[in-house]
């Protein structure tokens, strides 16, 4: 019987949602399900309501469905680069990340950002929707100071506020698609986990989501245009922070100096640094450098 | 009659407050209430996903928000301005012509996860777990470095 209460729940949501939205429609399959005793009246109103919002509130993913995308890309990205896990490394790299993070228009993420050097000998940095930014032990490797990791997180950090990630997706049908979602989790909660949900389709888009960004951080890049506004940005982000600002275009050099010699990760996925150069200008820096800060980064990266 | 002045005055400004006030609700799994709209302020409450706030006004900064009779400010982007259900039985204690409505654990979610794991068993959520569980600095840490290194 509850199979057939939550076969007749997405019946009537599914054609709501599929521009039947009619109020003397969704009375009568009120009444029809509270007829079945297993739900009342204005359980199935509310229901409902929560289900017409879905077809405004799912033009953008909440903060918690990019979390768990970015997790699964992570998981992808990580099978191919594992995460270089030195405890003081890390912490020296993450408090950096949170140092251009906390600047940032978006400094908290469902689940906070995390920061990771991941093995590769490529000069490479890419990151994941909802806080995850990996940078390669290679280009950890050719910086010269704190302040151009700095900028390397702070690069992927724009990335991450500007949702480019999620944009990398956005013209498939996931927005539509994912209306189905709200009318699981109101069969869950209702039902105390005893109607069997089909998480088949969802878990398709799912892997679909993760397959296309994947492919898009490891193989064919953002846009340019996404690309330059994030060395714009992180420019910004590092005036806010206090790091010398002019660090995005000395990065850039040293990637520029490697270009005859080196290949992979970010010579696949970026515009030239040359023309990013170019684009970016050197622009001046009101910091300068720091003997502390040259210390912790002599200590913990060289 | 001075004090009287006073605690008029400031009935008004509350009640005044108050009438600016709207709800918002923490999108975030945890943050913190701050003294100041700076991340890097003193943090003076911590909130939770789903908690409800009361958002007096707002800023390039941040949200001045009360919330357990606490002031304080949260980034805009913690908040949202649909209600976020965390239970969906919920749903049946709201009224028919409630219409912002964000359901916790929609779309993506844990169970999403986990049913996707079965089919990319190559995927390494377990390195995933390691990093998220590594990568965790404290606020004080935080200040004491910038403060070590010279940064604002």
């Amino acid at each position: 019987m509850r199979r057939a209460v939550a076969k007749i729940l997405t019946i009537l949501t599914s054609t709501l949602l599929g521009g039947c939205a009619n109020p003397q429609f969704a009375d009568l399959g009120a009444s029809v399900l509270s007829a079945t005793g297993y739900v009342d009246e204005s359980q199935v109103k509310g229901f409902l309501a929560a289900g017409s919002k879905a077809i405004k509130s799912q033009e953008e993913l909440t903060p918690e469905q990019e979390y768990y995308l970015g997790r699964a890309v992570s998981a992808r990205v990580l099978a191919k680069y594992p995460p270089v896990l030195k405890p003081a490394l890390t912490r020296y790299v993450n408090t950096i990340g949170r140092v251009v993070s906390g600047v940032s228009d978006l400094p908290e993420t469902f689940g906070g950002y995390h920061f990771a050097v991941i093995e590769s000998d490529e000069m490479n940095a890419l990151s994941a929707p909802g806080g995850f930014v990996f940078i390669s032990r290679g280009l950890l490797r050719r910086l010269k100071d704190e302040d151009s990791v700095a900028a390397v997180l702070a690069h992927e950090v724009a990335h991450i506020v500007h949702r480019d990630g999620v944009s990398a997706i956005a013209n498939s049908n996931l927005f539509g698609a994912l209306t189905d979602a709200p009318l699981q989790a109101a069969a869950i909660g209702m039902n105390n986990s005893s109607i069997p949900v089909d998480l088949a389709p969802l878990t398709e888009l799912f892997s679909t989501s993760v397959t296309d960004l994947t492919e898009r951080l490891l193989v064919t890049g953002y846009d340019r245009s996404q690309e330059y506004k994030a060395d714009e940005y992180a420019v910004e982000l590092l005036r806010r922070a206090g790091y010398r600002s002019d660090s995005v275009a000395r990065v850039l050099e040293i990637v520029q100096s490697s270009a005859a010699t080196e290949h992979g990760g970010w010579f696949d996925t970026h515009p030239a640094a040359k023309k990013r150069i170019e684009e970016l200008g050197h622009g001046d820096s009101i910091s300068t450098d720091c003997p502390e800060r040259a210390a912790r980064f002599a200590a913990f990266v060289r | 009659m001075r004090n009287v002045v006073i605690a008029a005055t400031l009935s008004i400004g509350a009640i005044l407050g108050d009438a600016q006030a709207e709800p918002v609700w923490v999108q975030v799994r945890e943050s913190v209430v701050r003294s100041a709209p700076k991340y890097y302020a003193a943090g003076v409450l911590p909130v939770r996903y789903g908690e409800k706030v009361e958002r007096l006004s707002e800023s390039a900064g941040g949200a001045y928000v009360k919330v357990r009779n606490i002031q304080g400010y949260l980034p805009l982007s913690a908040v949202s301005l649909d209600r976020i259900v965390l239970q969906a039985r919920e749903l049946g204690q709201m009224s028919a012509d409630t219409s912002d409505v964000i359901l916790a654990g929609k779309g993506f979610n844990k169970e999403v996860e986990k049913a996707y794991k079965s089919t990319d068993p190559e995927a390494r959520f377990d390195l995933v777990d390691k990093v998220e569980q590594a990568s965790k600095v404290s606020s004080t840490e935080v200040a004491q470095f910038r403060k070590a290194g010279d940064l604002p």
